[in-house]
């Protein structure tokens, strides 16, 4: 049985002033299998926080059918579920402590479990010694640290995070990243959503792409962004570098003071290194270039803009 | 549902009004008038203590009232607008379980408001004559159903409209309930679609003067233990209704 | 620099000064014109129709407070409008609250003693009593204007055989009723009702009081006869009898005796009837 299943969901908001329809959901499907780490990849507006809406049972689909763990969304399916938001926002006027506590009354804990556990999830996102202060004065790092928290008392085979590491600093970014490695080697299935693909590129098992309401394509890494077969790339460093860095080959990138130049096979990177190497200019890396994701991603979106404009 | 997470949200609920200031504008302005009767009734010529008990369970009733229409208006809709509603349907919860929740939570408050200001009411007949008067808590108790009725309205508006339109709507509804004889003075006035919309009103809307016996226990008329039931079962029946109302009709919102 | 400050604080202290004294002038200058206007407030006391529409439910307080209100301008007796509009005060004031009943007797006072109009006042508490058929006290109080202000004894004896049948009216009404029918002419019916009420006493003043106004209605009743009975005869026979005992049995039926037994005194050559004893009885 998969662990979550969505079939041709459609969805469409009226808009409070406007009459017509807005469609966000328009046939989208997905699965993912159980332990997989699993990216929902899509631009701002794609439908990414609706179909998360759609699995814990906010929002009903006007077609489609969305299972979790064989269970249709809402109470019972919940159980088994754990849910952060984007951008998250709780009872300000609550501590940590006492909004884990009401969690877990949610989930049915006793008081003796629920304190356990609270205790135990507080220290595992680093937030012992800040439990007892109220919510409103936490950072947006500790408010995403809480977030993980509350999603995690009922012991979830599924975790669903809505672009979880939107808005962190590098060591919140860090932190998300090796607890949803944790959580994968424990076994749980983690579904998130993202707009930053290297996230993705790091962490998922297998990824969807949402544009416009609908998957485009759906695999694993390698089935999206495969590598081999498609050259490699020279990283040059310096200001001589990138003054003379098209006399090596083609130039694929200049950021932050670094080059790179891409050489179609072995014999054209070797042709490039003793050229750089005749000017002087140093060589910082050289790798197999694979297509990556954002490639694979700008594609998708261009199509689907050329679908809109065939259609119009 | 479970008993246990509705308390839950109770709870939290309660906590949570106790932190609207408007709350703490009207218990204030209750205790004020009722602790003020004792220097109004000076005032009068014959009976004084009719105007402390007039004064005294008006306020009583108002207060309640009002506590149970503006803090209901925000329960379920300031969740919505600051969307901690989020996370707490991502939750094993039902949508009747929030919503029972929710009721019970403001009912909670609504009523240990009155609680409090008919104690003071006593105490201040107490005061005055010597001895509390266990006629007024019959009309208390009555005005205590209507503000379960009233809880219930609000609890339904808050789950489909802002804090501000759902305040309007109930303090619309009390007016409204409270103008039955106007209402029936108007349907004999008003003629084709105005007179169907008013008959529709007096349908729907609850008779809100029927929870009043005020009048009679300050005269000490007699008051039939037949009618007092009535009035009691139907705010019940009526509460219930709505709630139930609510519950079906929450389970069907999408929330954007 | 410290002087240019010192001088605006002066500057300010006096204006704060200035314009105390201003607000309290004014203020006072209102107050006295207030009482010229309170009059004109009244013009725009709704009717209780409409009052109650907007109570919403508080019909009893606001009865109250315009109760209240009202009390304090039948005060100020420094102003002589204040009597144009009591009649609507008072039924503004009772159909809000029908069974306030201090409103009534109040008002009635008012009405009768200020502005001394006790129709009016009787208009109001007959409102009261439609009303409030069980209270005692609206009739009674009725009954006294009746007798007192208006000395229409018939209708004080109306009003007391009212305020007599309600349970736990006072024990002096049924005296009350007898003594307004007797002011008002009927003696029959007083006599009787003295009667009723020595047999129904239950204390030595009472059974004393009605005892004597018994009797005395009864001597008056019988003189009444017998000077009827002597009319009766002089008509027939051109002259007065010469002994009361005459009159038996064509013109009386039998020679009443007093209340002690004895023979009624005869005056052939006046006419005169009259107790024995000595006991002058007043006609009428």
């Amino acid at each position: 049985m998969a662990a979550i299943s969505v079939r041709d969901l459609v969805k469409d908001f009226r808009g409070e002033l406007s009459l017509r329809r807005r469609r966000a959901l328009d046939g989208a499907s997905f699965e993912l299998g159980r332990g997989e780490v699993f990216g929902l990849l899509g631009p701002n507006g794609a439908g990414k926080s609706t179909t998360f809406k759609c699995l814990i049972g906010l929002v009903t689909p006007d077609r489609g059918r969305v299972e979790i763990l064989g269970d249709p969304p809402g109470p019972q399916a919940n159980r088994r579920l754990g849910f952060l938001p984007e951008q998250p926002m709780f009872y300000e006027y609550l501590s940590a402590r006492e909004l884990l506590d009401w969690v877990g009354r949610l989930h049915g804990l006793d008081r003796v479990e629920r304190e356990r556990r609270a205790r135990e999830l507080l220290e595992r996102v680093g937030l012992q010694g800040a439990e007892d202060q109220r919510l409103r004065g936490y950072s947006k790092g500790m408010l995403q640290r809480v977030g993980l928290a509350q999603a995690l008392i009922g012991w979830p085979e599924i975790l669903i995070l809505d672009e979880p590491m939107s808005g962190l600093d590098p060591l919140g970014r860090h932190f998300v990243r090796d607890l949803i490695l944790e959580l994968r080697r424990a076994g749980t299935t983690v579904l998130f959503s993202s707009h930053v693909l290297s996230d993705a590129e790091q962490l998922c098992d297998r990824v969807a792409i949402l544009i416009r309401g609908r998957v485009r394509r759906e695999g694993t890494m390698r089935e999206l962004a495969p590598q081999g077969g498609r050259g490699y790339e020279l990283s040059l460093a310096g200001p001589e570098a990138q003054r003379r860095a098209a006399e090596l080959g083609p130039v694929v990138q200049v950021a932050a003071g670094e080059v790179q130049i891409h050489a179609a096979d072995e014999a054209a990177v070797a042709r490039a290194l003793a050229r750089a190497l005749e000017l002087g200019l140093a060589v910082r890396a050289i790798a197999p270039r694979r297509r990556s994701l954002e490639e694979a991603f700008l594609d998708e979106i261009r199509r689907a803009q050329q679908e809109e404009g065939a259609e119009t | 549902m479970n008993p246990a997470r509705i308390a839950a949200i109770a709870q939290l609920t309660f906590r949570q009004a106790l932190r609207e200031r408007v709350l703490y504008l009207l218990i204030g302005a209750g205790s004020l008038f009722i602790v003020a009767s004792l220097a109004i009734s000076l005032l009068t010529v014959g009976d004084e203590v009719k105007i402390i008990m007039d004064l005294g369970l008006a306020s009583v009733a108002l207060t309640g009232s009002l506590v149970a229409l503006l803090v209901g208006a925000g329960s379920v809709a300031l969740e919505v607008e600051r969307r901690t509603l989020l996370v707490l349907f991502s939750k094993p919860v039902t949508r009747g379980e929030v919503v029972l929740g929710k009721f019970s939570g403001v009912l909670a408050l609504a009523l240990t408001n009155v609680a409090s200001l008919a104690l003071l009411l006593e105490a201040v007949v107490w005061w005055r004559t010597g001895a509390a008067d266990p006629r007024l808590l019959i009309a208390i108790g009555l005005s205590a159903v209507e503000v379960v009725l009233l809880t219930a309205f609000a609890v339904l508006f808050s789950c489909f409209s802002s804090q501000m339109v759902s305040g309007i709507f109930g303090l619309g509804t009390y007016l409204i309930g409270h103008f039955a004889d106007g209402l029936e003075l108007l349907q004999a006035k008003v003629e084709g679609g105005a007179a169907l919309l008013v008959r529709i009103l007096t349908l729907v809307l609850p008779n809100l003067e029927r929870f009043n016996v005020r009048a009679e226990v300050v005269h000490r008329l007699p008051l039939p233990d037949a009618q007092l039931a009535l009035s009691v079962g139907y705010g019940l029946a009526y509460s219930g209704f709505i709630l139930l109302l609510t519950i079906l009709l929450f389970r069907r919102r999408s929330f954007a | 620099m410290s002087r240019r400050r010192s001088g605006r604080s002066v500057v300010l202290a006096a204006a704060t000064v200035l314009l105390a004294c201003l607000a309290f002038e004014l203020g006072d200058r209102l107050r006295r014109r207030r009482q010229e206007l309170a009059h004109s407030r009244l013009l725009y006391l709704p009717r209780a129709e409409a009052l109650r529409l907007i109570s919403f439910g508080f019909d009893s307080l606001l009865a109250d407070l315009i109760y209240l209100w009202s009390i304090q301008y039948y005060s100020e007796t420094d102003n002589p409008l204040r009597f144009e509009k009591i009649e609507h005060i008072f039924n503004v004031i009772t159909d809000l609250d029908p069974h306030y009943l201090d409103v009534y007797s109040i008002g009635a006072l008012i009405m009768t003693f200020d502005y001394h109009d006790p129709d009016l006042a009787l208009k109001l508490l007959d409102r009261g009593i439609a009303r409030n058929p069980q209270q005692w006290i609206l009739p009674l109080d009725a009954g006294l204007y009746a007798r007192m202000n208006r000395n229409d004894h018939a209708l004080a004896a109306r009003y007391f055989a009212r305020a007599m049948t309600i349970p736990n009216a006072p024990k002096i009404s049924p005296r009350l009723y007898a003594g307004s029918l007797e002011q008002a002419g009927d003696k029959r019916a007083a006599l009787e009702m003295w009667r009723s009420i020595f047999h129904d006493a239950d204390d030595d003043h009472v059974r004393a009081i009605s005892r004597r106004r018994a009797e005395q209605l009864e001597v008056e009743l019988e003189l009444e006869t017998l000077r009827a009975a002597l009319s009766r005869y002089r008509a027939d026979h051109g002259r007065l009898p010469g002994r009361l005992e005459a009159l038996a049995p064509d013109y009386v039926a039998a020679l009443p005796l007093d209340p002690q037994g004895q023979p009624y005194l005869y005056d052939p050559r006046s006419g005169e009837v009259s107790r024995a004893g000595g006991f002058q009885v007043a006609r009428g």
